[in-house]
């Protein structure tokens, strides 16, 4: 298992009016390719900050993070875009689906603009909403829009899949139901998949843990045997 | 207290872009009315002062006796208390035969300097001293222009003498650029008329005083183009007609009314009056409708601060004031700036324009309550009570409801799914444009008929200078009218079309600012910008396309209305190029506000994404 994300001494720093913020200080870690990993910290640590570099949505202040060997440091805009275009798959934590396009529609959306996808009515009907794919999201419910979100991302065929608390919005039993699709496909698939949560209990199903506190990866944890998602409890 | 007056300018502070966009629309509103309603009376005004500087004639007589006016009829007239003060003179309009042509021309002899009534102003040159020297009228379309020590020809009996131009003078009765007729002859035009000093021609020469300019009393202090004073003086001389002393076969009795020059000035005032009524109301309409539009959007959009406010306490009517103030400052400053420009600064684009009609004199300016101010102030109120009443519906809800986002509108099948045919055929991104264009259908008839409007005003602008440039009959005259609807029809277009971009801009801003998370979503999954772009303008392009061709038979309709109340042109004379300019611009600004916007789209931040749905 190769590794897929290499991460040194990543820094990010905003800057405005003068005001420098310090959101992310020297954090170095790496991920195994197909593998779990899940992000932890309470809010404010610089975990969004964090998913933001690793998504390609912002640019590095210093320090290098290489995606299947690809440099992000550095990057144009547009050589971003297209990075997000065919190598990550984004999963919200409000599913930012678009309301007056079917479920479908929705897939077919992330999947005009990038190569090698696929079907988009083979994705759906793999995250289990075969009979809903004409439906609008009024028309679903939160769980079923988190999963058309996740077909969204996955249809991309993305080598990495970034996942922003995915299961917030959702109540115990259906944000459970999502982790285990995550989980599955992350298995199934073999796709990267990065998760960011506040909710330490999520950390029990990963291969990986990053820790992130005052901007800085506190800790990192290697699980050998983490645990099926029907174990954790929250 | 404070603090209400601090959240009332936060509004304004939060939400500038509509504030100038209703402030800007507002502005060009009230210019348009003012500045169109307010041609006519300027150039009323200015002639009017000039007409009574110069004592212009409200009556003319020409006595049909060979010797001139009898004891009898002056002294009827010196008793006719509604004569104020009458000269007479010699006046005679010639058919002069010289060497290589034919010359109309007007002789007139009185006492140039001194004469009370009609009075000539000397541009050029200096009065007679002499029998043989004569000043003529300044050159104009129909009249010749003469330099001086020029040669005007003078028949008298078998003899011809010349009479040597010394000097070049202005007529109020010939303001116009058309002259006058031949009186003996009619529809030929006078080439020069020619004024000589009775002072200075012999007694063996007499010219008897066939014609008479009087000057009336009138019932009021009048306006040479008020309808009353048309009345009054009509009136009168039928009055002198029915007399035995001026009846048809003794003289002829004529007001301005049958002079040519005074004939075409007042005519074009009144087309342009009828241009100036009918196009501010529908210009009115559309920017009350835009401005309605943005305010409702407004108000919608602070629903959770309104919830907010209701919650702690505030009463509905604090809250309605609220959006009150930010309408009547906006609205107000746009009308009071806009109708100052469209008062003072327009008439100074249009006036010089009818320069190729009319000798105008010095330009006046007179405040009056015209038209333009009366339907500024009905837009205004349009305004504001449109935010009273869509604010009140609003502060209506309980506060549970207002702070509980309302729930994003439902995507549904739109007609264009059932014919499978079309629809399946089309490109992912025109099915999402389709869809998208009649998810709010309350918006898409907005900006539909917002361009609809705009661009059917610019197509009867376009239109009317079609149609004017055939010949029109004016008083007894046909002339070109396209002159003097030049400066009008180019206003109306110029305007329409600033209407129209306004309104896409408008519409167009408030469209990104609604989708800003869909924008975000979109740049996040990877789209370039120039895709995004794609996506937000295609379907308001196709909006202002709709609108646009939908446009076209309004402009027809509004243009057939203008036409059937001016009474001239035919609609089927408007050319093809006017449709292509009408729609080709509408585009081509379209486009122009979407390069405006696109700052805009790229300053939307992909966190947007990420953040909860307020």
């Amino acid at each position: 298992m190769g590794i897929l994300i290499e991460a040194k001494n990543l820094t990010k720093i905003y800057k405005s009016n003068q005001l420098e913020t310090l959101a992310l200080s020297n954090v170095s870690f790496s991920i195994n390719e197909g593998s779990f990993t899940v992000i932890l910290g309470p809010s404010g640590a610089g975990k969004t900050t964090l998913l933001n570099l690793l998504g390609g949505m912002d640019d590095i202040t210093y320090g290098s993070l290489t995606v299947d060997s690809l440099e992000l440091f550095g990057m144009k805009q547009k050589q971003l875009t297209n990075y997000r275009r065919n190598s990550v798959g984004f999963v919200f934590q409000f599913y930012n689906l678009m309301n007056n396009l079917t479920a479908l529609e929705n897939v077919e959306l992330a999947v005009e603009v990038c190569k090698d996808a696929f079907s988009p009515k083979e994705t759906l009907e793999k995250v289990g909403l075969k009979d809903r794919m004409k439906n609008f999201p009024s028309q679903l419910s939160g769980g079923e829009q988190q999963r058309v979100s996740i077909a969204r991302a996955i249809a991309k065929n993305p080598k990495l899949l970034l996942c922003d608390e995915p299961t917030g919005a959702l109540d115990y039993q259906t944000g459970k139901s999502i982790l285990k699709l995550l989980y599955d496909m992350s298995r199934n698939e073999r796709k990267t998949v990065v998760l960011v949560t506040h909710n330490a209990a999520l950390k029990d199903i990963a291969d990986q843990v990053i820790y992130i506190k005052n901007g800085k990866a506190e800790k990192i944890e290697y699980q050998s045997n983490p645990k099926k998602v029907e174990e954790i409890e929250w | 207290m404070k603090a209400f007056i601090l959240s009332c300018f936060r509004t304004i502070k939060d939400n500038v872009s509509r504030f100038f966009a209703i402030l800007f629309i507002m502005l060009l509103g009230s210019m348009f009315v003012t500045g169109v309603a307010g041609i006519s009376p300027h150039v009323e005004a200015s002639y009017n002062d000039f007409y009574q500087q110069r004592q212009l004639s409200d009556i003319q007589i020409m006595s049909k006796s060979a010797t001139g006016f009898s004891t009898e009829q002056l002294e009827y007239l010196n008793n006719d208390e509604k004569v104020n003060y009458y000269e007479t003179l010699y006046q005679v309009d010639m058919e002069v035969e010289t060497e290589e042509e034919t010359l109309n021309i007007r002789y007139a002899a009185y006492n140039l300097q001194n004469s009370k009534i009609n009075t000539l102003q000397l541009i050029e040159g200096s009065f007679p001293t002499q029998f043989t020297e004569v000043v003529v009228e300044q050159g104009s379309n129909t009249i010749r222009s003469m330099n001086i020590g020029d040669i005007v020809p003078f028949s008298m009996g078998p003899t011809t003498i010349d009479l040597k131009v010394v000097g070049i003078v202005t007529n109020p009765l010939y303001m116009s650029k058309e002259g006058d007729f031949n009186m003996n002859t009619d529809d030929v035009s006078l080439d020069i008329i020619c004024y000589l000093d009775e002072t200075y021609i012999p007694s063996y020469l007499p010219l008897p005083k066939t014609c008479l300019y009087m000057d009336l009393n009138m019932s009021e202090k009048f306006n040479y183009f008020d309808n009353k004073y048309e009345d009054e003086v009509k009136q009168y001389q039928t009055s002198l007609e029915e007399t035995d002393l001026f009846s048809e076969e003794n003289a002829a009795v004529l007001t301005l009314f049958e002079n040519r020059s005074f004939a075409v000035l007042q005519n074009v005032c009144d087309k342009i009056n009828i241009i100036a009524l009918i196009f501010p109301i529908f210009f009115a309409l559309v920017v009350s409708l835009v401005c309605l539009t943005t305010m409702s959007r407004l108000i919608d959009d602070e629903r959770g601060q309104i919830g907010c406010f209701k919650s702690i306490g505030i009463s509905n009517r604090r809250i309605i004031n609220k959006y009150l103030f930010f309408s009547i400052v906006c609205s107000s400053i746009g009308a009071v700036i806009g109708c100052f420009i469209g008062y003072y600064l327009l008439p100074y684009a249009v006036y010089p324009a009818f320069e190729n009609v009319f000798f105008l004199p010095t330009e006046l300016f007179i405040l009056e309550f015209n038209l333009g101010f009366a339907s500024t102030i009905i837009m205004v109120i349009c305004i504001i009570l449109v935010t009273f009443y869509v604010a009140y519906k609003e502060v209506k809800n309980k506060p549970v409801d207002l702070l509980r986002p309302k729930a994003p509108k439902a995507g549904k099948k739109i007609f264009l799914e059932r014919i499978p045919f079309i629809w399946n055929h089309l490109k992912f991104k025109y099915k999402s444009t389709a869809r998208n264009i009649f998810r709010y259908m309350g918006r898409f008839l907005m900006i539909v008929i917002s361009v609809a409007g705009s661009s059917a005003l610019a197509l009867a602008g376009f239109g009317l200078l079609n149609v004017s440039s055939e010949k029109v009959l004016i008083g007894e005259t046909y002339i070109d009218l396209s002159d003097t609807m030049i400066p009008v029809s180019t206003i109306v277009i110029i305007f329409s079309l600033c209407l129209c971009m306004l309104v896409i801009y408008n519409l167009t801003n408030m469209n990104i600012g609604e989708r800003k998370r869909e924008i975000a979503t979109l740049e996040v999954l990877g789209y370039h910008y120039k895709e995004v772009y794609g996506y937000i303008f295609r379907e308001i392009f196709v909006m202002s396309v709709i609108g646009v061709l939908l446009g076209l038979p309004f402009g027809i309709a509004l243009l057939y209305l203008i036409l059937t109340q001016l009474g001239f042109g035919d609609i089927g004379n408007v050319k093809y190029y006017s449709y292509l300019l009408t729609i080709g611009l509408t585009l081509l600004f379209s486009v122009f506000v979407y390069v405006l916007l696109i700052p805009k789209i790229k300053k939307v931040d992909m966190n947007e994404s990420l953040k909860s749905i307020e």
